[in-house]
């Protein structure tokens, strides 16, 4: 604590000193914005406490936008404030009471960013979402200090911090608590930019015991150290080759015994090794050419069974897969084909429950002319796992989607018209791992839209129209299907109004669904919208909408008339300094 | 046999010896988690109930494991020199964890089963033998009889998302009807009950989708059973998301309306999601795959006029 306190008044007095002798001679300017905004969320369910819609948003939700850039000659100082007072956290655990302002600072949903730079330096304070390579650090946003430098063609990178904050867990009301993660991060380096990058990362993320008083309830606190290397090359005529090799060590549970004896040792001074640690390695590697009109790539990415980073916490281990994409324009520029094709094995640790995939996309568009394009659009996707005892025949799921999508525009001095329409198959095909039988899931899906524009005049209507259809088996009774049909019509407008210093728009959408032989469910969703510029700097913005929804008679347990109005309200004013 | 005498005194002695402590398993189960360094604080992998048999006191004694593979094969066994000491009390219960006995520490493992830890913390999926026997402290005679117990670990592969892919884009005009999420099926079918929640989450302007997956309340939390795809009706204002190219030929020919705010730029760019899938088991808690909480690696897609 001491130590990171130390390094913060560095860090401040450094940025402090030389932004003052900066000031003396040099012009001061703002850039950026600032803004406030409020969402107010209301549910009604009938009959009163019925449990088959939940709220999904916070009541009411006040967020705070501070994000100007400041410049001192040479010296520029964005600000990245985002925050709430509230606390709206699903996944990570909010405090059972009010939140400390420790809490408050630390909370992933608020960022009090400050990024310093002269030059080649950047100073890097409070909260920072920092990437360094794809296989160490760059998914998790982190509160602390560091820096980032780039004297000519080096590379210098720390940054220490805090990912998680300390929760203490309770009971009642039951939270379950978490440890403080701490998490430092470096990198040294070379690159020239479109020429070269060679960089070693350094991550290492640790869960503070001591940061609670009353244990996280079935959550061990956790340790992990990843190194990896990164080559990057880029040649002349677009061709270039990315890799990076990376080695993992992951302490699963701090409480147990350390380990001097087993096969895997520490990693000093980065992590010691418990009985619970494991080691892992991971790599990747890209070749390719890019062009205006030709892309080829080929991708590798292998991730060991253990490779484990606290940078990237939800990243799914075990597999090795392979791309290959590519993208060309043809005819003149009016052709446009994207297309890839990949493989990819799950579960490598173990031969009994390895899983295949494989995915293929592809897409082409073509502009006829003025008036009419196409876009064809066809993705495969399979998945395979080998049988087992619970399972004999295994998992084999093959998905074979097709869109077809023309285009006409009609033009002409007063007016455009577009007219899209777009039809969508989807085939799902899975094998019952019981029984060897083969079930098709079937989605078809059509809508058409109408855009016209006047030009002399002001209101911009949009009106559109959509079938959807599904059909999907049900596991038991057999030869039973869960069929689902809607149907959704939509009309809406834009207009400038206030001398064109503000605009509305308008929005109404129904929709008829119906499953099975029940009877249809009704929605109706009404948007209004509105933004005013009250002046060159000051916005104002509202956005309104409602959303009605009367089921027919499939819910279980019955209701008498079951409905519910869920109404949302969200306005804000938004500053720009220039 | 050459001296007979010596081997009816080493039968004698052996056989004073094994009578000294009775071990016995107990709340065995048959399918403990894979993660060897999680027996040593889950209570539910089995106990070791010894009882003193020598008339003394107490006896000192270590417990020496093995496990082995399905071929009988040795994987691992406990190295006696650094393994820790136990003291077996007469006339009362001695209750020992699996952790306790397995001394993590102190046990030596060999061959693949050595690879494997090393690299995951975890036994090869597979059927494996454990067998304890307790011995002396001191020379490390076997003052007791083995008792072996016979248990299966699977190691599973959580369910990879499908449809919405990562990263890709969901036409708005299809989106303010259904969108269709899609996942494999947790590998291999557990035997217990299990059910999958769906999580979608909104990413607020100004929010990378993982600030929104760790902060945000999910605009979509369903629990599924027994398939693996759901149709959603997300009954959402979309009209931000259309930046149609007819609109866009209109901005062309006259001055933009609109204001340029980040705001903006972000509605242009369409709404951003990030979903994922956490495997429940029987007990209504995440599925315990030794590392999360059962939630399967999230995916982002937008909702917004497709690139073409």
């Amino acid at each position: 604590m001491k130590k990171r306190n130390i390094t913060l008044m560095l860090l401040f007095l450094f940025g402090y000193t030389a932004l003052a002798q900066q000031e003396k001679v040099k012009k001061f300017s703002i850039g950026g914005g600032l803004g406030i905004s409020y969402e107010h969320y209301g549910l009604t369910v009938s009959p009163s406490g019925g449990t088959f819609f939940m709220p999904r948003k916070p009541w009411n939700l006040v967020r705070f936008d501070f994000s100007p850039t400041m410049t001192f000659g040479k010296w520029s100082v964005p600000f990245n404030f985002n925050f709430s007072p509230m606390q709206t956290s699903f996944v990570t655990p909010p405090t059972a009471g009010k939140q400390n302002f420790w809490q408050f600072l630390t909370n992933p949903l608020n960022s009090f960013g400050l990024n310093p730079n002269y030059k080649w330096a950047e100073i890097q304070l409070g909260t920072q979402y920092l990437k360094y390579s794809e296989l160490s650090t760059g998914d998790i946003g982190v509160f602390g200090a560091g820096v980032d430098l780039k004297p000519g063609k080096y590379r210098l990178k720390f940054f220490n911090g805090v990912s998680q904050r300390g929760i203490n867990s309770s009971l009642t009301p039951f939270v379950i608590g978490a440890y403080q993660r701490n998490n430092w991060m470096a990198q040294i380096g070379m690159e020239r930019e479109k020429e070269y990058e060679v960089s070693f990362n350094f991550a290492r993320g640790h869960d503070k015991i001591s940061s609670v008083s009353a244990l996280p309830i079935g959550i061990l606190p956790q340790e992990g150290f990843t190194i990896s290397m990164v080559v990057n090359k880029y040649f002349k005529k677009g061709w270039y080759y990315k890799s990076e090799a990376a080695q993992s060590h992951y302490t699963s549970n701090l409480n147990t015994p350390l380990d001097s004896v087993g096969s895997v040792k520490s990693f000093k001074p980065f992590i010691d090794a418990h009985t619970s640690t494991q080691k892992d390695y991971a790599a990747q590697a890209a070749i390719g050419k890019k062009s205006a009109n030709f892309d080829i790539g080929g991708r590798v990415k292998y991730l060991g069974a253990g490779f484990q980073t606290l940078g990237y916490p939800f990243l799914q281990p075990d597999r090795f897969d392979y791309t290959v994409d590519t993208r060309f324009n043809t005819w003149k520029k009016k052709i446009n084909v994207s297309a890839s094709v990949g493989r990819r094995i799950n579960n490598l640790s173990n031969t009994t429950t390895r899983a295949k995939q494989f995915i293929a996309n592809v897409n082409w568009f073509t502009q006829f002319n003025d008036r009419w394009n196409l876009n064809l659009n066809y993705n495969n996707f399979g998945f395979q796992s080998v049988g087992t005892i619970n399972n004999p025949y295994g998992i084999k799921n093959v998905a074979n989607d097709l869109s077809i999508n023309p285009t006409y525009t009609y033009t002409n001095s007063k007016s455009t018209h577009l007219f899209s329409l777009n039809y969508s198959y989807s085939k799902y095909d899975e094998l019952n791992p019981f029984t060897g039988n083969k079930t098709a899931n079937n989605t078809h899906t059509v809508f058409f839209t109408y855009v016209p524009v006047y030009f002399s005049k002001s209101i911009n209507p949009d009106f559109s129209i959509m079938y959807f259809y599904n059909k999907a088996p049900l596991i038991s009774p057999p030869n039973t299907f869960f069929t689902t049909k809607l149907l959704t019509f939509s009309a809406g407008m834009t207009t400038p109004v206030l001398k064109r210093k503000g605009n509305i728009k308008a929005q109404l959408q129904y929709t008829r669904s119906k499953i099975n032989t029940f009877t249809s469910d009704n929605n109706i969703i009404v948007v209004f919208g509105a933004d005013w510029k009250l002046s060159k700097k000051l916005i104002w913005q509202l956005n309104a909408t409602t959303n009605f929804f009367k089921y027919g008679n499939q819910l279980a347990p019955a209701y008498n008339n079951p409905r519910y109005w869920e109404n949302t309200l969200r306005t804000g004013f938004n500053y720009r300094f220039k | 046999m050459k001296h007979p005498i010596l081997f009816i005194l080493t039968t004698l002695l052996f056989g004073t010896a094994s009578a000294q402590v009775r071990i016995q398993i107990v709340g065995v189960n048959p399918k403990p988690t894979s993660r060897l360094s999680d027996w040593t604080i889950n209570k539910n992998i089995f106990s070791v109930f010894a009882t003193d048999a020598s008339g003394l006191p107490e006896t000192r004694v270590k417990f020496k494991v093995e496990i082995k593979d399905q071929s009988g094969a040795v994987i691992g066994s406990t190295n006696l020199a650094t393994s820790p000491i136990f003291t077996i009390k007469s006339g009362t219960a001695n209750i020992f964890s699996a952790g306790d006995v397995l001394a993590l520490p102190a046990m030596q493992f060999t061959g693949s089963a050595k690879i494997a830890l090393a690299k995951t913390g975890r036994l090869p999926g597979g059927n494996y033998e454990l067998c304890i026997r307790a011995v002396n402290s001191i020379d490390f005679t076997p003052v007791s009889e083995i008792y072996c117990i016979n248990f299966m670990v699977t190691s599973y592969q959580l369910p990879l998302l499908m449809f919405p892919a990562n990263e890709s884009e969901v036409e708005p005009v299809a989106a303010k009807t259904a969108i269709i999420f899609r996942w494999t099926p947790i590998v291999p079918t557990p035997t217990e009950a299990i059910s999958y929640r769906l999580q979608v989450f909104e990413v607020m302007e100004k929010q990378t989708p993982l600030q929104a997956f760790r902060a945000n309340q999910p605009l979509l939390d369903k629990e599924i059973k027994g398939v693996t795809q759901y149709v959603w009706q997300p009954q959402l204002d979309f009209s931000c998301c259309g930046d149609d190219d007819a609109k866009a030929k209109k901005e062309t020919k006259q001055d933009s309306i609109e204001p340029d705010t980040d705001l903006n730029t972000w509605m242009k760019q369409g709404r951003a999601f990030i979903w994922t899938i956490q495997t429940i088991d029987a007990a209504n808690n995440g599925f315990n795959n030794g590392v999360g909480d059962g939630r399967s690696e999230p995916f982002i897609f937008f909702v917004r006029k497709k690139k073409k």
